[in-house]
């Protein structure tokens, strides 16, 4: 038993040496559990249907137990939600179409102010209008507006610099505030 | 435009922060803006947080991936066991090569041993049983006293008791003592090979010594002479003690 036991440790650290030095990996399943409900979300902001959305979240759980030994521990959050963009982009891939990622300045030529009145009222079309900015942006409104993530975490999930998360934000709030807007004055 | 993010995130810098929270206490214009600017990110998280999250479905998937993902470790166990046991027989070959006697005779199971009085009962009883012509060998002159005759298939040894401490000189047709070890060249022994004893070759058969080192260098010359035989020519007389390092 004990060369058993030998042997198996000996095959951990031939497949993985950086284990020698880790701690204990915490369980996969209770570790994400918490973090279902947010994936979920920024999956339904991804695509066009809740069942879509769920079907790229168990893709994305799928891909995420096959990496659980590579994750180094750190920014879960993040981590989950870099596989769920990789998950989304093969998606779209395997359908013929691609992220766009329009994020030219022209789009914003916004000079209205932020209106309380606006968001009371238009609340509901907020959402309709947030899915049609372009990705980039969108993601970025999602995870730091909605799911209330730090630039930090953002950035790491993005896979861009803190930086480009602030300007994506400040262009993605003013895009969307512009066609709110357009809606309004239609 | 005022950078409304830096200043509810707190990111903005003091001095700019001051001036604008001056500007927002004078100016309901910016009062309203800010309002704004809250509420539409207040706005935006409830109805984003608000939607209906399908975690049942969800959690379901995560329990069934994470129950037949004891499959999938199980299918790479395979390999890791291969990797596992590539590493211990590297290690177990380094262990094995490091461990090992560099030189050493073709010598395989023990057969037979029999305590002895006599070298010349010894030899006779050894010759018997291994097919092998044994020298008659005696440590008398180093006060060694013979023990015991040990016989294999293809190998015999003579035990000797010398100075609290035993000694066996063992001795086979066959030898591997250049593999590993180059011998050393002592003025009138035959060449000296180092492992965990000492070797080397006699007239017929392929001598090995083995025990503690200083009573095996002690008594080497006492055994060549009476296993080897030099060839005649100028400076092979015997002279001096010999004294061969033991490398352990």
């Amino acid at each position: 038993m004990a060369a058993l036991r030998l042997l198996r440790m000996l095959a951990e650290i031939a497949h993985n040496p950086s284990r020698m030095f880790m701690k204990a990996r915490p369980d996969f399943e209770n570790s994400i559990r918490p973090e279902l409900p947010v994936l979920y979300r920024v999956a339904r902001r991804m695509v066009s249907s809740d069942d879509e959305a769920a079907d790229l979240v168990q893709q994305t759980l799928l891909k995420s137990f096959q990496a659980w030994g590579r994750f180094d521990g750190r920014h879960l959050r993040s981590w989950l939600i870099q596989i769920l963009r990789n998950e989304n982009r093969m998606r779209l891939r395997s359908k013929g179409r691609h992220e766009t990622e329009d994020i030219s300045d022209n789009d914003i030529a916004d000079t209205s102010f932020w209106d309380e009145v606006h968001w009371r009222h238009q609340a509901n079309q907020l959402l309709v209008e947030l899915d049609k900015l372009a990705p980039e942006f969108r993601i970025a409104i999602v995870l730091c507006d909605i799911e209330e993530m730090s630039y930090d975490e953002v950035a790491i999930a993005m896979d861009i610099p803190v930086g480009t998360v602030r300007s994506r934000l400040s262009r993605g709030r003013a895009l969307l505030r512009k066609k709110l807007t357009e809606v309004i004055n239609d | 435009m005022i950078d409304w993010q830096s200043y509810v995130d707190g990111t903005m810098n003091s001095a700019e922060r001051e001036a604008l929270n001056r500007q927002i206490q004078s100016d309901v214009r910016l009062q309203t803006e800010l309002n704004g600017f809250k509420a539409f990110r207040t706005a935006l998280k409830e109805k984003g947080q608000g939607i209906n999250a399908r975690t049942a479905e969800i959690e379901q998937a995560l329990v069934q991936i994470g129950s037949s993902g004891a499959r999938k470790p199980a299918r790479r166990m395979g390999l890791r066991l291969a990797l596992g046991s590539a590493m211990l027989a590297t290690l177990a070959f380094a262990f094995f090569k490091l461990s090992a006697d560099p030189i050493n005779l073709m010598v395989d199971d023990k057969v037979a041993q029999r305590s002895v009085t006599s070298e010349s009962d010894a030899a006779q009883w050894l010759a018997l049983q291994t097919n092998i012509p044994v020298p008659k060998v005696s440590l008398e002159e180093d006060g060694g006293r013979l023990v015991k005759a040990v016989a294999g298939h293809s190998w015999a040894s003579y035990v000797f008791e010398i100075s609290g401490s035993e000694v066996s000189l063992i001795m086979s047709k066959e030898d591997r003592f250049d593999e590993f070890s180059d011998p050393d060249q002592i003025k009138g022994l035959p060449p000296i090979y180092h492992g965990k004893g000492l070797g080397w070759r006699g007239s017929k058969l392929s001598y090995y010594l083995l025990g503690p080192s200083d009573v095996c260098n002690s008594i080497l010359r006492t055994l060549c002479n009476q296993t080897y035989k030099p060839k005649r020519g100028p400076g092979s007389s015997f002279q001096g003690p010999a004294r061969a390092k033991i490398s352990l």
